[in-house]
């Protein structure tokens, strides 16, 4: 027997305000679709109606949880438009703040998958040692959330005084507690069986919906954009992209082993890049006054914690941009979530979705 | 295969179709300008080449400029790290002119979403999109359709302000 099913738009299930309307046959859902729009901030306009100073705030909005990428992607295109030199110290700042986002990120996600599998305990460490990482963010740019620290042409100040020592103690922190993880969560039996077997994407499927980032390299994609951009500087620092190679495609367990990885990896590459933090500028001196960028266009790709995160900005010589035009990794992905969910059972509906690390801030931006 | 031959077999591919090539911004990217209603047939043959190895359509992007609505598609090659950048320009004549572009989705799932945002935001209509594809936004983004002609003419208004 076949009945309707709709989970939305507001329900804890779902990463944020979004509908799925689903045809089940018992317990399995036969289709799903998904309807958009709840959280539209018309970000990309309120950008081309700005000056050009004033739009890191706007950007940084893109998704609250990742400030740094969205506000460092908009300062690279208007870098490369205007021909802004960053220092080596600006820039190594940029790569630590990125890498320090992606463990927040990932140990978010931890304590939400955790949480919908019922391992409640475990969340509560993850998130505990989030706090020490939005600490970091405070005491560097004065916000939790929505730093606008990073602009054009380098960093809107300097490093605050005793913020590198504190980094170090915070990263030896993380790093004593990562076996643990291991342990309470990817070691546990209950969440081994939870996550094992559902949700599987095969290469196939991640190539054809055009996925980036964990949920693609999980499934044996080679995309990561880290040897894009700041290829030299992420080598330097011994950088090698982790790509799981399953051949079935892989599944929701898979995907939170290698987010687990990632913040093991992230902790040396910020221990790394700390080390090529010099004295120098923290900003080019002609950017600090921006009235006018000159006419010209940039497209520019970063990794995220949730994939490929790009900006096409055109400036047609005036005060306000042209277009400002942001293509986030949780789009591919929105595409797929129709055939992602058909034929898996609908009380998986939790762990399906947090398993994608899903922001529909970024999807309705 | 080096940067030289891959745009001279991008080239080779779309004999024919291309109009005109120019740099993209101050990189080493190439812009190569086609008709509108070639970008069907473009996209066919950047997803079927398979020398080329396009593995994914980034974005596409739009934008208003000399009274005329120009599209940009950006597909990567990730096998050999270089971006094809297709680009055609629409031009309109009146505030009710639909403009009509076919849609790409048929080859390249991921860019129904954002044909769906350009549709809403710049009056895009895009024909024959994927029907397998089962994403709708509920809510309309701004109140009524806004078409090409208007909103050109208020992003005009906000330029010079």
């Amino acid at each position: 027997m076949s009945h309707f099913f709709e989970v939305g738009p507001f329900d804890p299930v779902l990463p944020g305000p979004m509908k799925i309307r689903m045809n089940l046959k018992g317990d399995v859902i036969d289709s799903a679709e998904v309807n958009l729009g709840f959280l539209f901030k018309g970000l990309e306009k309120e950008a081309e109606k700005r000056k050009w100073k004033t739009v890191t705030p706007i950007i940084s909005r893109l998704d609250p949880e990742e400030s740094v990428y969205s506000e460092l992607l908009f300062s690279l295109c208007v870098e490369q438009i205007a021909e802004f030199n960053v220092s080596d110290r600006a820039t190594y700042v940029r790569l630590i703040l990125c890498e320090l986002n992606r463990i927040s990120s990932h140990l978010k996600f931890l304590a939400i998958i955790s949480r919908f599998s019922g391992c409640a305990t475990s969340s509560y460490y993850f998130l505990r040692e989030r706090e020490f990482m939005l600490d970091l963010f405070e005491l560097i740019s004065g916000a939790r959330f929505c730093y606008n620290y990073i602009v054009p042409g380098g960093l809107r100040y300097d490093v605050t005084e005793g913020f590198l020592e504190r980094l170090s103690e915070g990263l030896e922190k993380v790093a004593t507690k990562l076996p643990e993880y291991h342990n309470v969560l990817l070691n546990n039996i209950i969440f081994k069986k939870r996550l094992s077997q559902i949700g599987r994407i095969s290469k196939e499927q991640a190539i054809y919906f055009g996925i980036s980032g964990v949920n693609a390299r999980a499934s044996g994609v080679f995309t990561d954009e880290r040897y894009g951009f700041y290829k030299n500087e992420y080598e330097k620092a011994g950088f090698e992209s982790l790509v799981r190679n399953e051949s079935e495609g892989a599944d929701a367990y898979s995907r939170t082993y290698l987010r687990l990885k990632e913040i093991e990896q992230s902790v040396k590459l910020i221990n790394q890049f700390v080390k090529f933090v010099g004295q120098g500028d923290f900003r080019d001196a002609k950017s600090t006054n921006i009235e006018i960028i000159p006419a010209g266009e940039s497209f520019i790709k970063i990794e995220s914690s949730r994939g490929t995160l790009s900006c096409h900005l055109v400036s047609n010589g005036n005060k306000k941009a042209q277009r400002v035009k942001i293509q986030t990794p949780s789009n591919p992905v929105m595409n797929y979530l129709p055939i992602y969910l058909k034929e898996n059972e609908v009380e998986d509906l939790p762990l399906l979705l947090s398993s994608l690390d899903l922001s529909i801030n970024e999807v309705d931006k | 295969m080096s940067n030289f031959s891959f745009f001279d077999k991008v080239e080779e591919s779309l004999k024919g179709l291309l109009l005109d090539k120019q740099p993209f911004g101050k990189t080493k990217q190439l812009i190569y300008w086609i008709k509108s209603k070639d970008i069907s047939e473009v996209s066919q043959i950047l997803h079927d080449q398979e020398d080329l190895k396009i593995s994914k359509l980034e974005d596409i992007s739009c934008f208003i400029s000399d009274e005329s609505l120009v599209l940009s598609y950006f597909f990567l090659s990730s096998h050999y790290h270089k971006q094809i950048i297709i680009r055609f320009a629409i031009a309109f004549k009146n505030e009710n002119e639909v403009v009509s572009v076919a849609s790409v989705t048929k080859h390249w799932p991921s860019a129904y979403l954002v044909e769906k945002e350009n549709a809403e935001m710049f009056g895009v209509e895009f024909t024959s999109p994927n029907r397998e594809m089962k994403i709708g936004f509920t809510e309309p983004l701004f109140v009524e359709k806004v078409s090409a002609y208007f909103y050109m003419r208020s992003h005009k208004g906000d330029a010079q302000s």
